[in-house]
């Protein structure tokens, strides 16, 4: 886990996944024949093979906040970057990429917590005046939470696990995958929290046969949650459909086929809102048959999401042994 | 032929993302009449018509999927809860009739607690949607069995005749399109256009007017035409409605070519052809929408056929609008001499 | 130039009249020019060395608007927007309709015969009309159809200090700076694009950009400035007289890095004006440049804007000569820029 602790603990805002993809690419470099960045932020790695061209990814963005001005006392208000609720943020720390740590704070005027708008909320670093938070911070640069990664043995805890855990099976993946038939084409996203927008260019340019994409996925386990048949611990999802997507069936029948012939344990997801990667690739050019594979997060976009290692194995052999 | 046609087609299920009964079948019905038929990628039929010079294309599109509900939990006492796929009007579901496409198809209800047991506030409110649950009678074990989270499900409706000349039956958005292609590929059966003649049947439009966009990109025709259904007059709605029985309604606003819509104002004109035109300032929410900007631009006209109570077990057209939006495809597609006439 | 541009009508879906105009202007200065199906001009500049990029300049031909959708029995047209159009600001505008600039008002009962509560709540443009003066439905049909488009009717007005009133100022303005950039010579080959139906979508930017496949493209704008009574300060997202702004991202793009710490150090070395945006809302044509085909290193200029999207939008003009200085000093330094953005590993 000290590899999923250190991309949960990685920066890597929407628009911002260079540091990310850099530590990814020392990762996996020995097991791929090529690999780069392109103009979007993608990481696109290239494991060449004579059979159909498959291409899976996972995005390595977070949400996170930007600053949109820094007033004369040194108070910054902030936009949204990604789904980040506001009421789930409000007096979490967020640290800014040079290390800066500040706390999403509210104006007193609003009086009712439900009432509060973004416009109402700053980010307070500590800062004396203006030209001292100018120091640290200028208008433009981006924050994201600022958790610690924590192992609690059978379940982690941590930020970003949307979509560290998908990155970490990515690799994982690699790492098992000795020989494949298929030509394969691991890319790791950029911009997946604010519109799909990496998966979307790296498809139309890889244009691959197939592709299959890893992301987390809501749970329906906790007390008094609205209705989905997916727990934590009850193995990798299978996605059926999103907002954005709804799975190709052949696709979706190698998934299970490959998780009931090597025993993985698997479950059928749907989510009825919310999007991935997987709804942006399906579209690229005249159309890829594409399936998706999540792993069950509890708390998405909060700094404390909450998965199951198993699950996070299950995804890993499952990608690991599929073959197109 | 219609009236066969609109029968078969409506009777058909297959909700977004799960057309592949509807593809079979509405392939087999182009072969009669296509050079080449094919599904793409994405589960979509595509025809081919030869014409003169297949360097020009040429395309007419309605979708085949229809929106639908998706099981997402068996529960305890074997009862399914679901999602709704497409914009479904929740508050028309307590006490319809629905088919469960499970390993195979169920019968099942949508349940209402019986009034006796419920308060004056719950009784004179809408039901919401996470208390809605489907009956298939039968128990978690039993159910499990044919049933899995995922699979979907179709109003089951008992089509008839209102009268002589409107049918009220389910998906007849958009099957009722597929109509009119099928009439106009009938029409022009005997006729060489001076172009190649994509007919397509696409998927997903319900979900976010996804097959159009590959299917489009795939065949990159010089110019399409969209089919889709538009609102029929009732007595409660007035704006953007049309009568049934009145004819085609054409579209125009920035979603269609200017070009385009001339020439095919033109062609209706000289055929007498009975039409409406209806105006929208954006998003006209139909597959046109994204065909106009796929690839380097595609020039998109947009017909659409009045229907009532849209999105419902009993979507009601008449079988005369359907016969005069395929005459008016056809006296527009006779006009041309060639692809580029459609255009000048 | 820009009294004309603004004065010209072009809704969403119905620029011909102003590319018109824009194809003559631009046509001494083209190497090559294509208008797509859609409408969009792209103009190519052949630079003076052979480029290994294909770069892009853009701003949209269109204005929001209206489309009639129903001509009443007794004359009155309906209507619908073409675009985001506030409820607020309608009531008793001039309009002009149709190709022939039919004059009409969006009218009101008046004040006087409305209820208590009409009078105190918001009235919808769906139960708003146009008049055109007409005695029934058969005299209307003789001068409107259903389908026409509809411009507000607003002469450009210079007032205040070194202020101008105009509609359709977004973005105009960026026509306007791109009419002028495309005289001048560059060292890059670049594709000067007048974009149609940014107001209903960013469509027209969506082909032209798959037809480009380009490496970079420089977003010409126009963009809300909040420097008005009422707002504070941190929301006042531009000011009029700060210069020309640059994007750092908003609800449809994220700007390269790497193209606005390019625009910045030119700006800095030439001592042009600019500032920041301060807001991550809004959205523009680079929403869709950015995505196209492989991906696209976008960046935005926009002019500071008060009352965007109303008849009576209000700039600084010394902001629209900065605009141009900076935009200009941007083309004419591409070549000295790596854009290369492929870090291989």
């Amino acid at each position: 886990m000290k590899l999923l602790k250190k991309l949960s603990e990685a920066y890597a805002v929407s628009g911002d996944e260079g540091g990310i993809c850099a530590f990814i690419a020392d990762e996996i470099k020995n097991y791929v024949d090529e690999i780069y960045t392109d103009v979007m932020g993608n990481l696109i790695a290239h494991k060449k093979g004579n059979g159909k061209k498959v291409m899976y990814a996972a995005h390595t963005d977070e949400i996170g906040v930007i600053a949109t001005h820094i007033d004369d006392n040194g108070f910054i208000r902030f936009g949204l970057i990604g789904g980040v609720n506001k009421h789930f943020s409000l007096f979490q720390r967020v640290v800014f990429k040079n290390g800066t740590v500040g706390i999403l704070a509210y104006e007193q005027s609003v009086k009712e917590i439900k009432d509060i708008e973004v416009a109402n909320m700053y980010i307070d670093i500590g800062a004396k005046s203006k030209e001292d938070a100018e120091k640290s911070v200028s208008v433009g640069d981006t924050a994201v939470f600022l958790q610690k990664f924590e192992d609690l043995g059978n379940k982690v805890i941590g930020k970003a696990l949307d979509n560290r855990i998908g990155v970490y099976v990515l690799i994982k993946s690699l790492e098992n995958i000795k020989n494949s038939e298929n030509d394969l084409y691991f890319v790791f996203t950029s911009q997946e929290e604010v519109g799909l927008r990496g998966a979307k260019t790296a498809a139309f340019l890889i244009n691959p046969d197939y592709a299959v994409t890893v992301d987390v996925t809501d749970t329906g386990d906790t007390p008094n949650c609205k209705t989905m048949d997916i727990t934590l611990g009850g193995g990798a999802a299978v996605k059926i459909k999103d907002s954005s997507f709804i799975v190709n069936k052949e696709v979706k029948e190698k998934l299970i086929s490959c998780a009931e012939k090597n025993g993985i344990k698997y479950q059928l997801e749907v989510l009825e809102s919310g999007g991935t990667d997987a709804g942006a690739v399906q579209l690229a050019k005249s159309g890829i048959k594409t399936g998706a594979v999540s792993v069950p997060v509890r708390y998405v976009h909060t700094p404390c999401e909450m998965a199951d290692k198993t699950d996070i194995d299950s995804a890993v052999k499952l990608i690991s042994n599929l073959v197109f | 032929m219609i009236a066969q046609n609109i029968k078969k087609l409506s009777d058909l299920c297959g909700v977004s993302g799960n057309e592949y009964v509807v593809a079979d079948a509405v392939k087999s019905m182009f072969e009669k009449y296509c050079d080449d038929v094919y599904i793409d990628a994405m589960g979509s039929v595509i025809g081919i018509k030869k014409g003169a010079d297949s360097s020009k294309k040429a395309m007419i599109e309605a979708h085949i999927d229809e929106i639908g509900l998706m099981v997402t939990k068996i529960t305890d006492d074997g009862f399914l809860k679901f999602t709704n796929i497409g914009g479904i009007d929740m508050r028309i579901l307590p006490g319809n009739e629905v088919t469960v496409h499970g390993k195979k198809d169920l019968f099942g209800v949508v349940g209402a607690i019986a009034p006796h047991l419920l308060s004056a506030e719950e009784l004179s409110s809408v039901i919401p949607k996470e208390k809605l649950f489907i009956d298939v009678g039968l128990s978690k074990d039993e159910a499990q069995r044919i049933v899995s989270v995922g699979d979907t499900v179709t109003f089951k409706s008992y089509p008839t005749y209102l009268g002589k000349k409107c049918y009220a039956a389910k998906s007849q958005d958009d099957r009722t399109s597929i109509c009119v292609l099928l009439e106009v590929l009938k029409e022009l059966e005997n006729v060489l256009l001076p172009f190649d003649l994509y007919i397509v049947g696409a998927v997903q439009e319900e979900v976010g007017l996804r097959g159009s966009a590959t299917v489009t990109y795939g065949i990159d025709p010089d110019f399409a035409v969209a089919i889709d259904v538009c609102h029929g007059e009732t007595p409660d709605a007035s704006d953007s409605v049309f009568p049934l029985g009145g004819g085609t309604v054409f579209e125009v606003g920035p979603n269609i070519s200017k070009k385009l819509a001339k020439n095919i104002i033109k062609a209706m004109d000289e055929n007498n052809i009975k039409y409406s035109i209806e105006a929208c300032g954006g998003n006209t929410g139909t597959d046109a929408w994204a065909m106009q900007i796929c690839k380097n631009g595609v020039p998109t006209a947009l017909f659409s056929i009045p229907l009532r109570y849209m999105h419902t077990p009993y979507e009601t057209v008449c079988i005369d609008d359907v016969k005069e939006t395929a005459n008016a495809i056809c006296a527009f597609l006779k006009s041309l001499k060639k692809a580029g006439d459609a255009l000048c | 130039m820009l009294k004309f541009l603004t004065e010209t009508n072009a809704v969403s879906g119905d620029e011909d009249l102003l590319s018109m105009f824009i194809l003559n202007e631009i046509k001494p200065y083209a190497t090559d020019i294509t208008v797509d199906s859609m409408g969009n001009i792209i103009a190519f500049k052949k630079g003076k060395r052979d480029s290994k990029l294909v770069h892009m300049a853009a701003a949209h031909m269109d204005e929001v608007g209206f489309i009639i959708t129903k001509i009443e029995e007794n004359g009155f047209l309906k209507f619908e927007e073409v675009g985001g159009i506030s409820d607020q600001i309608l009531l008793t505008q001039r309009v002009e309709i149709g190709e022939k600039k039919i004059n009409g008002i969006i009218g009101v009962k008046a004040v006087h015969l409305q209820s208590k509560d009409e009078r105190k709540s918001l009235i919808k443009m769906k139960n708003m009309y146009i008049d055109i003066g007409a005695k029934n439905k058969e005299d209307a049909q003789k001068r409107v159809k259903v389908g026409d488009y509809v411009s507000f009717c607003s002469k450009y007005t210079e007032f205040g200090s070194g202020k101008i009133k105009a509609k359709a100022l977004d973005d105009r303005v960026g026509v306007y700076t791109l009419l002028n950039l495309i005289k001048d010579d560059y060292d890059e080959d670049i594709y000067f694009c007048f974009t149609v139906q940014e107001e209903v979508g960013l469509r027209g930017a969506k082909i032209v950009s798959h037809r480009l496949c380009a490496d970079t493209c420089l977003v010409l704008e126009g963009t809300n400035a909040a420097d008005v009574d009422g707002v504070p300060e941190y929301k006042k997202v531009t000011k009029l007289g700060d210069g020309p702004a640059l994007s750092i991202m908003d609800r449809a793009s994220i700007s390269n890095k790497k193209y606005n710490d390019f625009i910045e150090s030119v700006a800095k070395k030439e001592g042009y004006k600019y500032q920041y945006k301060k807001t991550v809302m809004g959205g523009n044509d680079a929403g869709s440049i950015a995505t196209a085909a492989n991906g696209c290193a976008t960046a935005v200029i926009s002019l500071p804007t008060r009352y965007i999207h109303s008849p009576i939008s209000v700039a600084q003009k010394s902001d629209i000569d900065d605009m141009v200085t900076l935009a200009k000093g941007v083309l004419k330094n591409l070549h000295k820029f790596d854009f290369d953005t492929k870090v291989r590993f």
